[in-house]
């Protein structure tokens, strides 16, 4: 059962910045709902917007992360949602990197949610999207890990996948990626990063996927 | 003290161009008078009843995009068509003048207050409360001209309308001819409402549902204002700010209006409009021998810029107007408070519409917050985006 002081907390401090949020005990949900208005910038072009959001706050808060969608009927429906009408912000290794740097409900909104609904007002008013996007599915998966790792070789990313699947993270060992320095001074310090964020499971999940769509491909 | 947001900008600009709107009781003034004038020509016992008369506006009240002048004192200018339907070849240009000008002067309420005979018109000086002018262009129609549009890729609905009108400094005017000066407003004002129909049409809808049905020819519903009819007004307004001591070498209205009209596309939201148009207007300026050409829309041969070639500083001037339309344009972006915004608009727009507005900006804020649950009225900070997620999906 999530600590529901923390919730409090965290939506006081998220309203000091959004006040058209409400926090509301629904159905043993927690939820936050109402207007986002932000103002972001990203290289020097600023967006001004707003949308009626909501966002449920799973049990197992701050462990998993809440879901969000969109009630204004803004977004139009084949954008990057999940099958559940929930916005799909990111990878959902990238959504649980950025929130591990600010694990806050406004950390939340700020680092994950705004930038998701800037990108749609900008391809709106532009016409293309600022930060491109991923493809749908394993294949998306795949180019969010290349951008990870800074890897292009498909391989080399099944073979990091592995280690992390494994939890075999040997800071003198040789980098998995092959480039022959010792993991410390490679891919080491990501591997730190991402070993406590999700269960190894997840990542073999992530491996499997992509090592079938790879093998569908040829 | 409101903080303006990028949204905000839009509803200054459509605050400022409804400012120089002119009343709902002067429209339906001016309407009232100009029908009376059509009847008074046309209807019952005038002689000219027989000949199929019509009376209907062009220019500004017709498009939809009149504004107020500078000063209090100065006029509007309504310019009316009155067209009968005669032929070249049954009647002189100059016959058609003046049985248009007897009529008027067989009444004496118009006998009053008729101004000298103009070089096309016959101007009527309305002195009462409101201050306009109407000017009276007699016409006919010109079939044979319409055809040739036609045969040039003019469509049949902005072709048709075409006009022959008379102009008393030219060698045959007292004789029958088959060349008059020709002119076709009502075709241009089908083609600039072409321009702008979709906004049009949206914004009809929206405020008297499917049913209503508006025609060109009435003075026009002054009620729906698209954003190209708004970007007329605000750039007409900046050019009489600009040329208020220079009304010699100003650029023409026509000019501004055509291009503005070439340039839009559409967009719903006056801000984007205002961008593009800014930005899409000297591109149509085009050069035919040497020569700057603004084509008529409805007459590809006429050239809307010619006066450029008789008066040598109108056409830097146009266009170094435009590059400060350009330069203003871009500050008025930059608003960021109402405090600020002052200093920015009043030297474009006018203290007096400046000012109101802003403070009708401020009162809307301060009504917004009050009505809803207590608020902070601190803006949302702005979050720098770095490295961020791209999106993705099933």
């Amino acid at each position: 059962m999530v600590d529901l002081s923390i919730i409090d907390n965290q939506y006081w401090e998220l309203i000091e910045s959004y006040p058209e949020l409400r926090l509301d005990y629904l159905g043993g949900e927690n939820r936050i709902s109402g207007k986002l208005i932000f103002s972001a910038n990203f290289q020097y072009q600023r967006i001004d917007d707003e949308y009626i959001i909501e966002v449920i706050i799973p049990d197992t808060y701050p462990d998993s992360l809440p879901t969000v969608r969109e009630k204004g009927n803004k977004i139009s429906r084949d954008f990057h949602k999940y099958r559940d009408d929930s916005l799909c912000l990111g990878a959902s290794l990238a959504i649980k990197l950025k929130f591990a740097k600010q694990p806050t409900l406004l950390g939340f909104i700020e680092n994950c949610v705004i930038p998701y609904l800037y990108s749609y007002s900008y391809k709106c008013t532009y016409g293309f999207l600022p930060f491109g996007e991923l493809s749908h599915g394993w294949l998306g998966v795949l180019e969010y890990y290349k951008d990870l790792f800074d890897i292009n070789d498909e391989r080399t990313i099944l073979r990091l996948l592995k280690t992390l699947a494994q939890d075999k993270y040997k800071a003198h060992s040789r980098c998995p990626c092959g480039s022959r320095k010792r993991m410390r001074d490679c891919h080491g310090n990501l591997f730190k990063k991402l070993i406590p964020l999700q269960p190894t499971m997840n990542y073999f999940e992530d491996y499997q996927a992509i090592l079938e769509g790879l093998k569908k491909n040829k | 003290m409101v903080r303006i947001q990028r949204t905000d900008i839009g509803y200054l600009l459509d605050e400022i161009a409804q400012s120089l709107d002119i009343s709902n009781s002067l429209f339906e003034d001016a309407e009232k008078k100009y029908r009376a004038v059509g009847s008074w020509l046309g209807e019952g016992n005038s002689p000219l009843a027989t000949f199929s008369p019509e009376i209907y506006p062009q220019g500004s009240f017709l498009l939809g995009t009149v504004i107020k002048p500078i000063s209090d004192k100065d006029e509007y200018d309504i310019d009316l068509v009155f067209r009968l339907v005669v032929s070249k070849d049954q009647i002189t240009p100059k016959k058609l003048k003046h049985l248009v000008g007897d009529r008027l002067k067989a009444n004496d309420v118009y006998l009053r207050i008729l101004d000298e005979e103009g070089r096309r018109c016959w101007t009527l000086k309305y002195a009462d409360n409101a201050q306009f002018h109407m000017d009276i262009l007699p016409a006919i129609p010109d079939e044979y001209f319409s055809g040739i549009l036609q045969k040039q890729g003019v469509p049949s609905n902005f072709a048709g309308t075409s006009i022959d009108v008379t102009d008393n400094t030219k060698a045959n005017y007292s004789m029958i001819s088959m060349d008059w000066p020709r002119c076709n407003p009502k075709g241009f004002a089908a083609w600039f409402q072409s321009r702008m129909l979709i906004q049009y049409n949206e914004l009809r809808k929206h405020i008297f549902g499917e049913a209503y049905k508006a025609e060109i020819e009435k003075v026009p519903n002054y009620r729906i204002k698209t954003p190209l009819q708004r970007c007329v007004q605000l750039l007409k307004r900046h050019r009489d700010i600009v040329f208020e001591n220079d009304q010699e070498n100003r650029p023409a209205s026509i000019l501004i209006t055509t291009l503005a009209a070439y340039a839009y596309e559409n967009e719903a939201d006056l801000v984007d409009a205002m961008i593009n148009i800014i930005d899409r207007m000297p591109s149509f300026i085009t050069e035919r021998n040497g020569v700057s050409w603004v084509p008529n829309p409805v007459d590809p041969s006429e050239n809307f810029a010619d006066r450029w070639a008789d008066h040598p500083g109108r056409e830097p001037n146009f266009k170094n107007w435009l590059r400060k339309v350009k330069s203003d344009f871009n500050r008025i972006l930059t608003c960021y408070d109402s405090d600020s915004a002052g200093k920015i608009l009043v030297p474009i727009f006018g203290e007096r519409i400046s000012r109101s507005t802003i403070t009708k900006f401020e009162e809307a804020a301060q009504s917004r917050s009050f009505n809803s649950i207590p608020t902070l009225q601190k803006a949302p900070p702005v979050v720098n985006i770095t490295r961020p997620n791209k999106p993705w999906g099933f």
